[in-house]
C-alpha cells in the first residue's frame, strides 16, 4: 500500500518463532505509525496489566507513513514498552537513520516478546528475519557493538552495559542518537537482546510521487528559510536555549531549587559554538543540522544538547562544559539516558547536602562525575543506588518532595514554576515528565514567542492542542523541530513591535477558541501547506483524506489509546501531578506566581479532553474519537 | 562602564559576546555599539529582547532608561528547541 510496507514482524525470543503480526491498511491509515500505531498494538495486546521485566512485556518499534519518503527529518523510528521508571507505557523516540534501514527492508514495524536464554541480535532483511548469537558483543560498548554487528550501510540499534544491566534508564543508541527517555534498554536487557540491524532495498510506493516532490521542496524551503530551523538551530544547536532560559528562569538550576545559574554563560550554546563545535550535523533527510560535532577524550562525537546541558549542567551546578560533554559521551558509549542520569545525581547531591543520605556528591564538584557514568552502568558501589532513578532513591532515602519526576520519569530542564502551561504539560504527560509528550508549551511561554509563563489563563486548552499535535507528527515520523513554521516569524523577528505585546497579550483569551477546534475538528478539516505540511505530505503519498483537522484528531486518538493503557497499568487521575517543590515552594520568594498552579489548571485540562474529573477518558469522547471498543 | 551582553543570532552573526560602554540612556547605548560595529543596525538592536540587570524591559520608554555605572543590558533573540 502507498506510504507503507503493510508489514509488522513478530518475533518470540522465548519461542524462537517469527511470524507477521496482522496489521490492516484501514489500521495504518489510522494509527500513521510511530507512537500511535504502537499503543494500538499494545492496547490489543494486553487485557490486564503487564509487568516491566516479563516475558509478556513486549517492545513495539515502529515507523511512520512519512519514513524513507525524504520529507524533511523523516528517518526517526519510534520503541514503545512498558516503562521500567514508571511501569507505564513509554514511547522513546530517535533519530540517525535506522527508521529509514528498518522501512527498507520491508517492514513497518517489530514486536518483540518473551525472553531468549542466550545473548541474542535481531538480523532484518528483505528475505529474512534470524535471531543470532550475540556473545561476541554483549558487554560491549555502543559504538564498538554496533561496529561489531555488521555492515556500516545498513541501520543499527543497541544497548550499552546499562541495558544489560537493567538500570532503569537505559537508552538504545543508534549511532550517536539515543531512544533515551524511560529505560527502555532496560526492556532490551531483560529479553537478552543487544540490539537490531536492518537494511534493504525496498523502495515506497506513492499515491502521487510528483505532487509530493513539489510540496516537499517547499517544506524544507519553508524550513531552511525559517528564522529558527534555518538559523538559529543549525549555528548553535538546542544548546541555543541555555541563555533565554536562564533569563526567563527557566532553566533546571540545583535540582530545579532555582531557574537561573550564575554560571550559565560558562554551559551555553554560544560558549559551545566558540570553544568547542567542529561542525554541525544532522540525521538522514534534515535540513536543520542542528546535531553538534565535538571532541571528548581525543575523538570526535556528538555534542551534547539543550536537556543535557541543563540538567548535566545548571541542576549540578556543573560550569565545566568540557566536562559535560565528557560525561554526555560516555552516557551515549554505556547506553544512558542523560536527563534521567542528570536528574537522580542532582537528587543525590541535595539528599547528601541534607544530610539524608551520605553519597559523597554535592552541588559544584564534577570531579567525580566521569566515573559515575560507568558506576551506574555497571550497578557498582552508590550506581547501585543511583541506577533506580528519583522515584525509587527519594522512597528509599527521603526528598520525595524534591525528587524531580512526575509518575517516576523525570523533568526535562525547563523549570516549569516560571512557565504554567509547561507545568501542567509535565504534570499530565503520558511518559511522565517529558517535556515534548506534555506539550512543550515552554516555547510559547518564554523562548520562541512571549506570552506570559505566570498566567493560567488558557494554558489547558494549548497544552491539550500542543500535546495532540506533537502526538500526530511523531506518529507522521518528523522531528518535531518541522512544526516550528507553525510560530509565525514576525512575532519572533519583532519581538518588541507593538502588534508582538498585543498579539501575546491577547494570545491566553484565545484558549477558548483553540479548545473548540480542538473538540470540533472538522472545522478545521482543510490543509494549510505553508503553516502545518504534515497531513497535506500524508495525503500524496497515501492519498487518503488527510488534513490538519484529521491529523490532530488522530493525536488526541494516540494520546486517549496511550491514557487508556496506563489507566490498565494502575495509573490514576492522582499521578497527573507534580513535585511539591514545584506546586508549593516559590521559585523566588518576591513573586507569589512563581509555582505551578496544576489544581486550578488540571480541573479545565480534564473538561476540555472530555474526561471525568478523576482524569478517565469518558465512553462519550471514546466513541468519538472510534475507540469504543477497546476496553480499559 | 557598563556591560553589554549579546546572545544568540546576533552574538553569532556579529562575532561579539560582550562590551563595555559609557553610562547613559539606551539610545545613547545602541548608537556607541552600532558606531563598535557598524554591520549591526538600529533596527536589529531595536527588535531584541532587551533585559537591564535581569528585568526585561519593554515599549517605547525603555529607549530612554538610564543606565548607570555596573548596570548589565543584554540582548537575545527568541531562541527555540527542544
Amino acid at each position: 500500500m502507498n506510504g507503507y510496507n503493510g508489514r509488522i514482524a513478530k518475533i518470540n525470543l522465548s519461542l524462537n518463532t517469527i511470524e507477521d503480526y496482522p496489521i490492516s491498511e484501514k489500521d495504518l491509515t489510522r494509527y500513521l505509525g510511530g507512537k500511535t500505531l504502537a499503543a494500538k498494538i499494545i492496547l490489543d495486546a494486553y487485557k490486564g496489566k503487564v509487568e516491566t521485566f516479563s516475558e509478556e512485556n513486549m517492545i513495539v518499534i515502529t515507523t511512520s507513513v512519512l519514513t524513507g519518503s525524504t520529507a524533511p527529518c523523516s528517518s526517526r523510528f519510534n520503541i514503545s514498552t512498558i516503562s521500567p521508571l514508571t511501569g507505564l507505557l513509554i514511547s522513546s523516540n530517535c533519530g540517525g537513520s535506522f527508521g529509514l534501514h528498518l522501512k527498507r527492508a520491508g517492514y513497518d514495524g517489530v514486536i518483540i516478546i518473551g525472553r531468549s536464554k542466550q545473548k541474542v541480535y535481531i538480523d532484518i532483511t528483505e528475505t529474512a528475519i534470524e535471531i543470532k548469537n550475540a556473545d561476541h558483543l554483549w558487554g560491549l560498548l555502543t559504538a564498538e557493538a554496533q561496529e561489531k554487528m555488521g555492515e556500516s550501510k545498513r541501520g543499527k540499534l543497541v544497548i550499552g552495559p546499562a541495558g544489560e544491566n537493567k538500570v532503569r534508564y537505559a537508552a538504545v543508541i543508534s549511532e550517536e542518537r539515543a531512544a533515551g527517555r524511560g529505560g527502555v534498554g532496560a526492556v532490551f536487557g531483560d529479553k537478552n537482546l543487544k540490539g537490531i540491524i536492518a537494511g534493504g532495498n525496498v523502495k515506497m510506493a506513492m499515491h502521487d510521487a510528483d505532487g509530493f516532490k513539489t510540496h516537499n521542496k517547499k517544506w524544507i524551503g519553508l524550513l531552511t528559510s525559517h528564522i529558527l530551523t534555518g538559523r538559529q538551530l543549525p549555528k548553535l544547536g538546542t544548546a541555543g536555549l541555555v541563555s533565554m532560559m536562564n533569563y526567563q528562569n527557566l532553566l533546571a538550576t540545583k535540582n530545579y531549587s532555582s531557574g537561573s545559574y550564575v554560571d550559565f554563560e560558562k554551559i551555553n550554546g554560544e560558549t559551545l559554538r566558540d570553544e568547542h563545535l567542529i561542525k554541525n550535523k544532522g540525521c538522514v533527510t534534515c535540513p536543520i543540522q542542528c546535531g553538534r560535532v565535538v571532541t571528548a577524550y581525543g575523538k570526535t562525537v556528538k555534542g551534547p544538547e539543550l536537556e543535557t546541558i541543563g540538567l548535566l549542567g545548571s541542576n549540578l551546578l556543573n560550569n565545566d562544559l568540557q566536562n559535560i560533554i565528557n560525561i554526555n559521551h560516555l552516557c551515549d558509549e554505556y547506553g544512558l539516558d542523560t536527563i534521567t542520569f542528570g536528574s537522580t545525581v542532582g537528587l543525590a547531591m541535595e539528599l547528601n547536602e541534607k544530610k539524608l543520605w551520605d553519597s559523597g556528591l554535592h552541588f559544584g564538584e564534577h570531579g567525580s562525575l566521569e566515573a559515575l557514568v560507568k558506576q551506574v552502568a555497571m550497578r557498582e558501589g552508590i550506581g547501585r543506588e543511583l541506577a533506580e532513578g528519583t522515584k525509587r532513591l527519594s522512597e528509599k532515602y527521603g526528598g520525595v518532595d524534591f525528587a524531580m519526576h512526575s509518575k517516576g520519569l523525570e523533568l526535562a530542564a525547563y523549570e516549569p514554576r516560571a512557565a504554567q502551561g509547561m507545568g501542567l504539560g509535565y504534570a499530565t504527560s503520558n511518559r511522565g515528565a517529558c517535556h515534548l509528550n506534555g506539550g512543550y508549551l515552554v516555547v510559547m511561554e518564554g523562548l520562541g514567542l512571549s506570552v506570559s509563563g505566570k498566567t493560567t489563563r488558557g494554558k489547558a486548552a494549548f497544552t491539550i492542542f500542543f500535546q495532540d499535535l506533537m502526538e500526530a507528527v511523531s506518529a507522521g515520523g518528523t522531528c518535531l523541530f518541522t512544526t516550528y513554521a507553525l510560530l509565525p516569524e514576525f512575532l519572533i523577528k519583532n519581538p518588541n513591535h507593538a502588534i508582538t505585546r498585543i498579539t501575546y497579550k491577547i494570545i491566553p483569551y484565545l484558549g477558548g477558541f483553540v479548545g473548540l477546534f480542538h473538540n470540533n475538528t472538522w472545522l478545521i478539516n482543510f490543509n494549510l501547506k505553508s503553516i502545518l505540511p504534515h497531513p497535506y505530505a500524508i495525503k500524496m503519498i497515501t492519498g487518503s483524506k488527510i488534513n490538519i483537522g484529521r491529523f490532530i484528531a488522530s493525536g488526541e486518538r494516540g494520546y486517549n489509546m496511550e491514557r487508556m493503557i496506563n489507566l490498565r497499568q494502575g495509573m490514576t487521575g492522582s499521578d497527573d501531578t507534580l513535585p511539591k517543590r514545584l506546586t508549593q515552594e516559590l521559585q523566588r520568594a518576591d513573586d507569589p506566581d512563581s509555582k505551578v498552579k496544576l489544581d486550578k489548571m488540571l480541573k479545565k485540562y480534564y473538561r476540555i479532553r472530555g474526561w471525568s474529573p478523576a482524569g478517565i477518558p469518558t465512553p462519550k469522547r471514546l466513541k468519538k474519537l472510534g475507540i469504543e471498543a477497546l476496553d480499559i | 562602564m557598563i556591560a553589554v551582553k549579546f546572545f544568540g543570532l546576533m552574538s553569532v552573526d556579529n562575532n561579539i559576546r560582550k562590551i563595555e560602554v559609557k553610562e547613559g540612556n539606551i539610545k545613547e547605548v545602541l548608537a556607541e555599539v552600532m558606531s563598535l560595529y557598524p554591520g549591526i543596525t538600529e533596527k536589529q538592536l531595536k527588535q531584541s529582547i532587551m533585559i537591564i540587570n535581569n528585568k526585561r524591559v519593554n515599549g517605547r520608554k525603555r529607549l530612554s532608561v538610564e543606565l548607570q555605572a555596573g548596570d548589565e543590558l543584554v540582548f537575545l533573540n527568541p531562541p527555540s528547541g527542544g
